[in-house]
């Protein structure tokens, strides 16, 4: 996996740069994009239930596929006013997992993107999963994404957050 | 929309059904359309000698005719033996595609992957701060409301 850092500044790019031409994109909902993004990483309790024996092996994994992470965003999303959009931006965030997931070296079996109705695995091996330097290209991206939505918002008179459209 | 509780926990209901359908569907389908034998065939007695397999673990010995990596399956510790020289040292964590031996032993290496301990650690550690740092925004955007047991914007 690329780690969380990487996820959620990707999720956090996207609806960053559409929310200066979609005032939907907000930064509340934008962090529901940022949960969305870890969404399939539920698959990484696998950690934290092995310390203390439990072993879910043969379970968790199915979490690390969209139409699991799909399900968990539409059970997630019925605890917010607004299920509609919730569920939309938990998607997002999601799909930007996965499409950072797949760009990962990977010797082993890959990601099942089309499960249940294929099990077809799919990984480009672009990029190797421990890699900072990655990490701290996405950050420093995402700090300058972050100032100049600040200065358009000064200069151009963006709405600042507060507004929503939620 | 509003949605009341009792249908909520219904539509709550039928997804965790779809999830743990999806789930057990999963863990019994996988095994038969891995790439390569699992775990589970690689310790029955239909041991797949000669083949490719794809093996993970961290290194746990090395010594001057291989190195042996350690992995943990259903809380059982799998001991393989790979032969040739360690490209790495000892606790990294390294992924293997290569050739089976007889008695657990890796005979050629196809592919190897690895993360050293202290780069791994590091990712844990990165990701455990981004959640924690995402935690706090989170609850600054949105908070529970528990009578209406849903998440409303401050």
């Amino acid at each position: 996996m690329p780690d969380w850092i990487v996820h959620i500044c990707v999720a956090y790019l996207v609806c960053r740069i559409l929310y200066f031409k979609y005032p939907l994109f907000n930064s509340a909902n934008t962090t529901l994009a940022m949960v969305g993004a870890l969404l399939p990483d539920i698959i990484k309790l696998q950690i934290i239930f092995s310390q203390i024996g439990i072993d879910l092996t043969d379970f968790l994994p199915v979490f690390h596929i969209p139409i699991t992470s799909f399900l968990m965003a539409g059970v997630i999303s019925l605890f917010f006013e607004n299920k509609k959009i919730a569920f939309l931006f938990l998607v997002i965030g999601a799909i930007s997992h996965f499409a950072m997931d797949s760009l990962l070296f990977d010797i082993g079996e890959g990601m099942y993107l089309f499960f249940p109705f294929s099990w077809q695995s799919f990984h480009m091996d672009l990029i190797p999963p421990d890699d900072y330097w990655i990490t701290l290209f996405i950050l420093t991206l995402t700090f300058l994404v972050y100032l100049l939505g600040l200065w358009i918002q000064k200069y151009q008179n963006i709405p600042v957050d507060k507004e929503t459209v939620d | 929309m509003k949605i009341d509780v009792s249908s909520r926990i219904f539509i709550v209901s039928i997804l965790l059904i779809g999830l743990i359908v999806l789930c057990l569907f999963y863990s019994f389908e996988y095994k038969k359309n891995l790439k390569h034998p699992s775990y589970e065939t690689i310790l029955s007695s239909d041991y797949p000698l000669n083949q490719v397999v794809y093996v993970e673990g961290s290194i746990t010995e090395i010594n001057q005719d291989g190195y042996y990596i350690t992995d943990n399956y259903h809380n059982r510790d799998i001991i393989f033996k790979v032969l040739g020289q360690s490209p790495a040292g000892l606790d990294d964590e390294v992924s293997i595609l290569g050739v089976l031996g007889p008695s657990y032993q890796i005979l050629s290496v196809e592919e190897i992957r690895i993360i050293s301990d202290w780069k791994y650690r590091f990712l844990l550690l990165r990701s455990f701060l981004a959640f924690t740092f995402l935690l706090i925004i989170f609850l600054h955007y949105w908070q529970l409301n528990i009578k209406k047991l849903t998440f409303e914007r401050r």
